[in-house]
């Protein structure tokens, strides 16, 4: 079973009247252990996709499975609810929260599953020494550079064990350093825990190392393709 | 984590919730030195009145009030006066012979309340001895002496060892003369009371006027502490259904109002001042949201329910009106303490506070409930101010929020 199993999804905004489809009948799936990137030029649907995907915007017609379920027709709650426990997202500006150090960050999806406090110190420590960033954890994102605030993104967006990651312009703000570090400890994870990540980027570095490639232009995809 | 993530949010713009939290502080400070200010001078006009003219209560023939005619007296007070004294919470119990009379000198004429009074008791439930400024207090063994005030000695141009003469209706309806010598002059803060009352010993009224033995006016009972008076009149009330049981409350009416009056306005004035700080709450709060918009998008993306958003604010409104309310109250407290104890002298405007009863050194007066009760004024205020952000940032949509540039 996909893990993301999109039907004939359509997104369509009223723009003075007239209807604007920012996602125009696309079907695709994303099958476990894929690390997958979405592209395509600005304004081409690719992050409205991703938010579809994600839970977190309403799709106008059309089905979205996660592991079989349809998140489609769930309620605000019900969304919420599915976003903390199956799904990771990593965003384009670290949106790390500033007040909290990088291990209450990752600490904080836990706790708001309802996990305990034993086992949430185990597994931050654990993830926080995945990403490689384990000596700053008591340190707020204000005082990491942009890449070690995206490591530890990442490792919050796997702190809820999601079934996917989903990833929005991971690194739209990094430089070429750290766009390398960051995709070569992704590729890692997904090569050795399986763990999926859907990327949506226009960053070539992004797509050369992705295995799949979904290529999206006014709202439709107009290839998909497996890289390398 | 909320908890400490709402803590620390507080403090992410250091100075602006520095400038609200003193502005609350301060506006707690104003709010509950007004309170302080004005139960102060109404508990004081209460004791004062309590002590020096009304006491707890007193006890009248039903038909005495209506124009203080000496025909209707207590009778058997001997009884009733030991009665009364056994009660608990009664710290005196005197008896009074009151008439009205006219107080006259080679000089002038005035109208007055005669009181005579039993001189060993009634310091039991008077302070008149106290409020003494030139010689001495009644006393039984001195041939015919009278207590006036500084006013009255004044206007009669009279001064100690002066003789005055007072002409009072006798319970048989006659009018009777009796000669006097001041041998005391007092002054209250009670100009009222001072123009219109003299006092003189029980036997030498009794003897002018022909009252009778073992029976009296009035008695008036002290009861400590002052809010045990009610129940205790409550009880004779029971007791005596003959007599007319009047309280303080009842006496003077005007005074039960300024009390209530007081006590109300100060929790209006305290509210409206927390109102007032409300708005400059919500405003904050409402920057706050708009601040920190994408964060908070970035939070209900992540999973956390719009409730547990809420609450965040919610924790942060409520620190920071904590931080503001703590440091008002901790203020208040040393201000108030240190007031309390030296008073405000309003001497600028001591005739005008005499004139209605008033001391013009005034003891700010609160009580540790008072502290709890703005404590929890200050909770509901940022609970209430918190709402409206909280709602703001609760209608916000996370794949809108984390595109926004806040």
């Amino acid at each position: 079973m996909p893990v993301i199993d999109a039907r004939d999804v359509y997104k369509t905004y009223e723009g003075k009247g007239i209807p604007v489809h920012a996602v125009n009948g696309i079907s695709f799936a994303v099958e476990k252990g894929e690390f997958t990137a979405v592209i395509g030029p600005s304004g081409c649907g690719k992050t409205t996709l991703l938010n579809m995907v994600g839970g977190l915007d309403s799709i106008t017609s059309g089905q979205i499975l996660i592991g079989g379920t349809h998140i489609d027709s769930m309620s605000e709650r019900e969304l919420t609810d599915f976003r903390l426990h199956r799904i990771g997202f990593v965003f384009q500006a670290y949106n790390l929260i500033p007040v909290l150090t990088a291990r209450e960050n990752v600490e904080f999806i836990m706790e708001l599953q309802g996990v305990s406090a034993a086992e949430r110190a185990e597994r931050s420590h654990q993830l926080l020494t995945d990403v490689g960033i384990a000596e700053k954890a008591d340190i707020r994102p204000s005082q990491m550079s942009g890449g070690q605030q995206q490591r530890v993104a990442v490792a919050r967006a796997l702190a809820s064990q999601p079934e996917f990651v989903l990833a929005d312009e991971p690194t739209a703000n990094l430089d070429s350093h750290s766009t390398a570090d960051l995709l070569d400890m992704m590729l890692e994870m997904n090569q050795t825990s399986g763990v999926t990540f859907v990327f949506a980027t226009h960053d070539q570095r992004v797509i050369d190392r992705a295995r799949r490639v979904i290529a999206l232009d006014d709202g439709k995809i107009v290839s998909d393709t497996a890289n390398g | 984590m909320l908890w400490h993530m709402a803590w620390r949010n507080v403090w992410r713009n250091r100075v602006r919730s520095l400038v609200i939290a003193t502005a609350i502080a301060f506006g707690l400070v104003g709010g509950v030195f007004s309170y302080a200010f004005m139960m102060g001078l109404v508990n004081q006009a209460v004791r004062n009145a309590v002590r020096t003219e009304l006491g707890s209560f007193q006890v009248h023939n039903p038909e005495y009030p209506a124009d203080r005619d000496l025909r209707f007296m207590v009778d058997d007070t001997a009884a009733l006066l030991t009665e009364l004294r056994g009660l608990p919470g009664v710290v005196g119990a005197s008896a009074r012979i009151v008439g009205t009379a006219m107080l006259s000198s080679a000089e002038g004429t005035a109208a007055v309340r005669i009181a005579g009074v039993d001189a060993a008791r009634d310091g039991d439930i008077s302070n008149l001895a106290e409020e003494l400024i030139e010689g001495q207090y009644l006393n039984p063994d001195e041939r015919i002496p009278i207590l006036i005030s500084r006013e009255m000695a004044d206007d009669l141009e009279v001064k100690l060892k002066s003789r005055v003469v007072a002409s009072v209706v006798s319970p048989s309806g006659e009018i009777v003369y009796g000669a006097f010598r001041v041998v005391g002059i007092f002054k209250t803060v009670d100009s009222l009371f001072d123009k219109s009352s003299v006092f003189v010993t029980r036997e030498d009224l009794a003897e002018l006027t022909g009252f009778a033995d073992n029976t009296a006016s009035e008695i008036i009972v002290r009861v400590e502490p002052r809010d045990a008076g009610d129940a205790v009149a409550a009880r004779v009330v029971a007791a005596h259904p003959e007599l007319l049981i009047r309280t303080w409350r009842d006496l003077s009416p005007q005074l039960q109002l300024a009390a209530d009056f007081g006590s109300i306005f100060g929790l209006v004035f305290l509210a409206i001042i927390l109102t007032a700080l409300g708005f400059g709450i919500v405003n904050t709060m409402l920057m706050v949201v708009m601040e920190r918009t994408r964060e908070i998008g970035m939070l209900m993306a992540l999973g956390m329910a719009r409730a547990r958003v809420f609450w965040m604010l919610l924790y942060e409104t409520a620190f920071l009106s904590m931080v503001g309310g703590v440091a008002g109250l901790a203020l208040s407290f040393v201000l108030l303490g240190y007031l309390g104890r030296t008073g405000i002298n309003m001497q600028a405007w001591a005739e005008g506070f005499s004139a209605i009863g008033y001391d013009s050194m005034i003891y700010p007066e609160t009580t540790v409930a008072f502290y709890f009760q703005v404590a929890g004024m200050v909770l509901v205020t940022a609970f209430l101010a918190s709402i409206y952000p909280a709602r703001r940032a609760l209608k916000l949509l996370p794949a809108e929020a984390i595109r926004s540039d806040t």
